[in-house]
């Protein structure tokens, strides 16, 4: 056996699902994985069964499993999407996985909220074609992400500090889009924790040089969430929506992409 | 099967039929009140056969008067006219519309319409000159060929390379949203735009056209070709003589067993259907005097020589079932890995006594008929039990993605055509580079044809051509209609439940 197929043989991860096709996550029909556990909580989760690193739900498979999955896609996907969870988690397991898959002349995506440690997962930037990047927010959102304790997702009135790590995103969007591997940056629009317009205006600042980077903003939806109520009345209205996306319009080239 | 004064008699009273629709069926009846033992030299066990449904001629007739499918050479109108017409060579695009127009109403058929129209990008692209003002002309035409060419077998082909008047087409067959004429894009991933590709995939999501044809293996196969009818691909300027059909649905219940229906049943009931189809061409060839006659030929529209001939299948999934069923096996064709070796021992014998068939009159094609696989008909009840071509049946579909390499080795038997649809969500009109990645996947394994359209729209592909399903309606509440593939459509959905075909959303393609 080569060193190689001991590798992949050797290394698990904690995979929550599979979708052979896929043609939301990134150009093209893609294979989506989705791996097991996050480093934040937000409240709107839909997979909040995702969020712990063990659970139940979450499957232990090696590499050559996954290769194998992947490989049943072929010839009908141009790449693998990698999202969660939070992909990178899992930064020391991809490296080698997305090797062996670019060899299949496939890309290799990831689906990241960004607040990885860059230093900490170079490696695994550095075999990835694209990031699609989940901007959270920008500013006060500590409440919306980092309340761990929070674990049903309701909603209460305790005050939470402002950890380390959530102001990552932004520098890390600027440091994988100067290497042109960002396919698009997300925004879920949702009322009552960060400013909506304050943040669409950076993002659009940060991403004006780069003008293939595609804009996606969602609509939160209550349903799916753990606390239907509270999601819902923090919910902007469709016109508030596309107020914001107006707005985007109005100081951006970029293409933007509206979810309602 | 052979008619009787009573057939006529009954189409001529029908309260369902228009005066075309009737005058169409009187012809082919009279052309069924002919013995074929007496006419044609049939045996009595070939026409035993014909009788009991495992061999099917679509009713084509007896009285064999003009090849079923002609696949004219438009070009030569381009060049040099029509003679036989009166029409000079067209000198813009107005003429050249209105020379085609006029042809089309002379080039005879099965069904008595044209079932090819021409490559009609490559023929109005040089004739293009204003995208605003050709574009109305455009429409206009393909709007015209709706209205008086009441049945959706009439098919035009584009492709593989984008050109102005190809994406005028497809933008006008949007926006028109009629089930004729049905469309095939010839692709070639070297030659076709990917922007092209994506516009006749969303075309093909929308309104259910143009499905996509691999072109470099279908050049292999026949050389110069047109994809016409359904999916029938043909020698260009030339055409098929007749399809008859193999019901392995209805032959298999003779079966023994697996053995009995491969090594005995397919052989024999394969070599009855040859020799009818010699004799059928024959008489077409040289007691009709179509060739002699026809200004078609005498003007280099089409050449005799160009003519081959379809022996066609039905049925497959449902002769492996029944076959798995006397084998103790528990499973459907599908998701049998059984299953799949019955289809190919079948589909080889079948192949194996084809190739070994000298043919009549089909030189163009090495002397030998092409295998096809049918879409489907509801003739008989018989057809109740034959699936179209090799397709699974309704409601036993494994997932997208298995479905498709289930269904990619067939495709290699049928150099006249076969092809799989499948039903897609919404949410891939806003991923047709998507939906193209599905395509060249699906060509990469060996599909020859593949067609996508969206559930919930009223244009529907039925299993070779489209119909709309409000149309269907009207018709089975009694009321007259204008097309003819109507109640084609409308049997085979009481047969087969084609509106019901799973729908490929994220549920149905999840692992």
């Amino acid at each position: 056996m080569s060193k190689d197929n001991e590798i992949l043989d050797n290394t698990y991860i904690s995979l929550h699902r599979i979708i052979p096709f896929a043609n939301v996550d990134g150009s093209g029909n893609r294979c989506s994985i989705f791996l097991q556990g996050c480093n934040i909580n937000c409240l709107y989760c839909h997979n909040p069964e995702t969020i712990p690193l063990n659970s139940n739900d979450a499957q232990r498979v090696n590499l050559t499993y996954l290769l194998n999955r992947i490989k049943d896609s072929m010839p009908f996907i141009r790449g693998i999407t990698v999202s969660g969870g939070e992909p990178t988690l899992h930064y020391q397991e991809l490296i080698p996985l997305f090797k062996e898959v670019k060899k299949l002349g496939l890309t290799c995506y990831l689906d990241s909220n960004g607040f990885f440690n860059y230093d900490k997962i170079k490696d695994l930037i550095e075999v990835t074609d694209k990031f699609l990047f989940d901007i959270k927010g920008l500013g006060n959102f500590e409440k919306l992400c980092f309340d761990y304790q929070n674990k049903d997702g309701k909603e209460d009135n305790k005050q939470i500090e402002k950890p380390q790590i959530m102001f990552r995103n932004l520098e890390n969007l600027k440091k994988v889009l100067a290497l042109s591997k960002v396919e698009e940056v997300r925004l879920v629009h949702i009322k009552g924790f960060y400013d909506p317009f304050e943040t669409v205006r950076i993002i659009s600042e940060t991403i004006k040089e780069y003008p293939e980077v595609l804009f996606k903003l969602i609509r939160v939806h209550p349903k799916g969430s753990r606390d239907n109520d509270y999601i819902a009345k923090m919910t902007p209205t469709i016109q508030e929506h596309n107020d914001l996306a107006e707005y985007f319009k109005s100081i951006s080239k970029n293409k933007i992409v509206i979810i309602n | 099967m052979i008619a009787t004064k009573q057939d006529l008699l009954n189409v001529i009273t029908s309260n369902a039929l228009t005066y075309h629709q009737k005058l169409m069926c009187i012809g082919n009846t009279a052309e069924r009140l002919f013995d074929p033992r007496e006419l044609l030299g049939y045996t009595d066990e070939e026409l035993e056969h014909i009788n009991n449904q495992m061999i099917c001629d679509l009713n084509e007739g007896y009285a064999i008067y003009r090849p079923r499918y002609i696949i004219p050479d438009y070009e030569v109108y381009v060049k040099n006219g029509c003679k036989f017409l009166d029409l000079p060579a067209p000198t813009d695009l107005d003429e050249l519309l209105d020379g085609l127009l006029i042809i089309y109403s002379h080039v005879p058929s099965i069904t008595t319409y044209p079932v090819f129209i021409g490559h009609l990008d490559t023929l109005l692209d040089p004739f293009v000159t204003s995208e605003e003002n050709d574009y109305k002309k455009i429409k206009r035409f393909l709007n015209h060929i709706d209205k008086m060419i009441p049945d959706s077998f009439c098919h035009a082909n584009i492709g593989p390379k984008e050109t102005l008047a190809g994406k005028l087409i497809l933008k006008a067959i949007i926006e028109l949203q009629n089930p004729t004429p049905n469309m095939s894009i010839k692709y070639d991933k070297s030659i076709t735009s990917q922007e092209f590709a994506e516009l006749s995939a969303k075309a093909c999501l929308l309104v259910s056209k143009p499905s996509f044809a691999n072109d470099p293996y279908y050049k292999k196969d026949l050389g110069d070709y047109a994809i016409a009818s359904c999916y029938n691909a043909l020698p260009n300027a030339g055409g098929a003589y007749t399809l008859t059909r193999l019901r392995l649905g209805t032959i298999v219940k003779a079966a023994k067993n697996t053995d009995d229906m491969v090594d005995n049943l397919v052989e024999k009931v394969a070599k009855l259907a040859l020799s009818t189809m010699d004799k059928r061409h024959r008489f077409l060839v040289e007691k009709s005097n179509f060739f002699e006659v026809d200004f078609l030929t005498k003007e280099g529209f089409i050449k005799k020589d160009n003519f081959t001939s379809m022996l066609a299948i039905v049925g497959l999934a449902d002769a492996v079932n029944y076959l798995l069923k006397l084998e103790g096996i528990n499973e459907t064709f599908g998701s049998s890995v059984r299953g799949d070796e019955i289809a190919t021992r079948i589909l080889e014998k079948l192949k194996e006594v084809n190739d070994n068939h000298q043919g009549v009159y089909v030189s163009r094609t090495n002397d030998r008929y092409l295998l096809h696989a049918q879409v489907g008909a509801g003739i008989h009840e018989e057809d109740k039990n034959n699936t179209p071509a090799h397709r699974v049946r309704v409601g036993e579909e494994p997932t997208l993605l298995e479905h498709l390499k289930q269904s990619a080795p067939f495709h290699k038997y049928f150099p006249s055509g076969t092809g799989d649809l499948f039903a897609f969500d919404q949410t891939y009109l806003d991923h047709l580079d998507a939906v193209v990645d599905i395509i060249d996947g699906s060509f990469k394994l060996g599909y020859r044809y593949i067609t996508t359209y969206l559930k919930n729209t009223d244009l529907i592909r039925v299993t070779g051509y489209l119909v709309k399903k409000s149309e269907v309606e009207k018709y089975r509440k009694g009321e007259v209609v204008l097309r003819d593939t109507t109640w084609y459509g409308s049997q085979t959905d009481d047969n087969a439940k084609v509106f019901d075909r799973v729908l490929r959303d994220e549920e149905n393609v999840k692992g």
